[in-house]
């Protein structure tokens, strides 16, 4: 405001035509403030990924050298697959988290395509039923959970099998709600003509979910999918929980592990992180418009 | 024939109509009782319960809310859990409030930036804890390091009661931030540039348009963040329980109240008094929740 060359206020409506020449004192502390946050967001990453590369005895000695020439090595990534088999992690996460996706974008866009485009008693109240279960947090519940699924008998086994399903069963039943929430919003904005015709030509319910509803409402089904997926890869609590025997361990639960026993092993720590983290975000780089307008639907609904 | 399709709401419908949809929703009917409404009053029928591995229940009364409600434990969880939502939820919102309006007015780089931004958003908690207990490090931390370089010596950052709960809210502001931005600017994206086209004209400057048209026009993105933030805000988990280790120092002057009801149904298996914390933890949320939706009618906007 005190600069005389370009009023801030300005260029605000049309920021396309905003002038390149002259950049006033308040543009530059404004790129910088977001440079700076910038850093302090990527930068962590950086750092972590450059030490994992580095012998255990230089991270803790010099964390900011490069892992250039003779301080390279890949050590803490073979330490990561042979002592704490960071390959069965991987594994058991994408089981579990891919399993829990599809189950989850089924049973909920069948639900959503229920609740949007049949008539039937009840229906408003089973709407409201959804919205509030998402009221409900995972503690207020898990208990209860837990003990049902032993009385199944399917926690605490040694079946690699029913350990899985004890902990997809209450990812799953977590998940759908803000899933229909979601399904439901897209799948109301569908014309309905294409269902009509569908119809006429003989089509029944679920050949019009799978072959219509399905392929229409695709990107409304991949955001969903992408931040169902996250939640579930990325999920502590419940995992604690329900994942006691090393063999069921996915990667965030063998963090954790990881985390309470390697103590000072920062080049171990390092790679793990590391190989948490990277599919993630290399994923997310490059879905990051779904993620982001899905987000932002979803928050102005909600 | 007609379908329910090609019928308007309201109409009354086809039994044949019917079954379909009850047929689709049925999945999801059953899985929210088994694992959701169900579980939840059987939660608070355990509260006043014994209950053994097995969920096998033998009622006691008020004991488990006596004895909580007694011990000095859960008013110190209860007092830090505040103090982080406390930490966290206006500086959380403020600092997202000043990247979106920044990002707002410059068009170059936006999406770039936003990207970065929504990063730890994203992040496994479990590991984003780890780095930050690493940089905290008082041995061989980042930030002592850094603080090195201006000649001041750091502490044990994560060990100590004066500093840990800071630490850790850092690392929860750190979090949020990136999410709340996003839902924030596309807020302000979506307020009509004709509005600071016609203060211009009265000759407001940047900041008297920022708080007479932005921050009005944006409550209702506001509004949401803030409950989110709260909501989550009382339920810290990840964060504490992977930064703060059992032996550290710090340990009861962080632990917060879903940690305290960990601990007491994971560790110890007292399932009825954790029960009954969790209790307590979803009175608290849901009295917060119900006070901001009161208090939105003084200060949010609808257009």
């Amino acid at each position: 405001m005190r600069s005389n060359k370009v009023k801030p206020g300005q260029t605000r409506p049309e920021p396309a035509r905003g002038s390149r020449a002259a950049v006033s004192p308040g543009q530059v502390v404004s790129y910088l403030v977001l440079i700076i946050w910038a850093l302090t967001t990527i930068y962590p990453f950086i750092w972590v990924t450059l030490n994992s590369f580095k012998p255990k005895g230089q991270i803790v000695s010099s964390s900011f050298s490069l892992p250039i020439g003779a301080s390279f090595t890949l050590d803490n990534y073979k330490v990561a697959f042979q002592r704490v088999d960071v390959g069965l992690a991987y594994r058991n996460s994408l089981v579990i988290s891919g399993s829990v996706t599809v189950l989850v974008v089924i049973l909920a866009g069948l639900a959503a395509y229920g609740l949007v485009r049949y008539v039937f008693p009840g229906r408003q109240w089973l709407r409201n039923l959804v919205v509030a279960a998402m009221m409900f947090p995972v503690f207020a519940t898990i208990i209860p959970v837990f003990g049902m699924e032993s009385a199944w008998g399917i926690t605490n086994t040694d079946s690699m099998l029913l350990t899985w399903l004890s902990i997809i069963l209450p990812q799953v039943a977590g998940n759908l709600s803000f899933a229909i929430i979601v399904l439901m919003g897209y799948i109301r904005s569908l014309p309905v003509d294409l269902e009509e015709a569908a119809f006429l030509e003989g089509y029944g319910a679920i050949r019009i979910f799978f072959k219509i509803i399905l392929p229409l409402a695709r990107p409304s089904f991949a955001t969903v999918a992408i931040f169902v997926f996250l939640w579930s890869y990325n999920d502590l609590f419940t995992q604690m929980f329900f994942l006691r025997y090393k063999e069921t361990f996915t990667i965030t639960r063998l963090l954790n592990e990881i985390s309470s026993q390697a103590g000072t092993n920062y080049g171990l720590m390092a790679a793990a992180v590391v190989m948490a983290v990277i599919p993630v975000l290399i994923v997310y780089v490059i879905l990051q418009k779904n993620i982001i307008k899905g987000l932002t639907a979803g928050a102005l609904k909600g | 024939m007609k379908s329910a399709l090609t019928r308007r709401p309201g109409s009354g419908y086809k039994l044949a109509d019917a079954m379909w949809g009850y047929f689709f929703v049925a999945p999801v009917v059953i899985g929210l009782a088994v694992f959701y409404a169900f579980p939840f009053l059987q939660n608070i029928y355990f509260s006043f319960c014994e209950v053994d591995r097995f969920n096998r229940s033998s009622f006691i009364g008020l004991d488990n809310y006596r004895e909580m409600f007694g011990s000095a434990e859960l008013y110190q969880s209860t007092g830090n859990t505040f103090l982080y939502v406390l930490l966290t939820v206006p500086l959380g919102i403020f600092l997202a409030m000043i990247v979106a309006a920044l990002l707002n007015s410059k068009a170059r780089g936006q999406s770039a930036f936003r990207t970065l931004y929504y990063l730890p958003a994203i992040t496994m908690p479990a590991a984003i804890a780890m780095v930050w207990k690493w940089i905290y490090n008082g041995n061989y931390g980042v930030l002592n390091e850094f603080l090195k370089l201006f000649g001041i010596s750091g502490r044990n950052w994560l060990n100590e009661s004066a500093t840990a709960m800071i630490a850790v809210a850092v690392v929860g502001i750190w979090s949020m931030v990136g999410y709340n931005m996003v839902i924030l600017l596309a807020g302000m994206q979506g307020i009509s540039p004709s509005y600071y086209e016609a203060a211009q004209i009265d000759g407001a400057g940047a900041l008297a348009c920022f708080f007479h048209i932005t921050i009005p026009m944006l409550s209702p993105s506001i509004f949401f963040v803030l409950i989110t933030s709260l909501i989550s805000g009382f339920q810290v988990f990840d964060t504490i329980y992977m930064m703060i280790g059992k032996t550290s120092l710090a340990y009861e002057s962080t632990q917060s109240l879903v940690m305290l009801f960990y601990r007491n149904a994971f560790d110890y298996g007292y399932k009825g008094y954790a029960s009954a914390v969790s209790i307590y933890i979803f009175v608290i949320i849901l009295l917060f929740t119900l006070i901001q939706f009161v208090a939105q009618k003084k200060w949010v906007h609808y257009e």
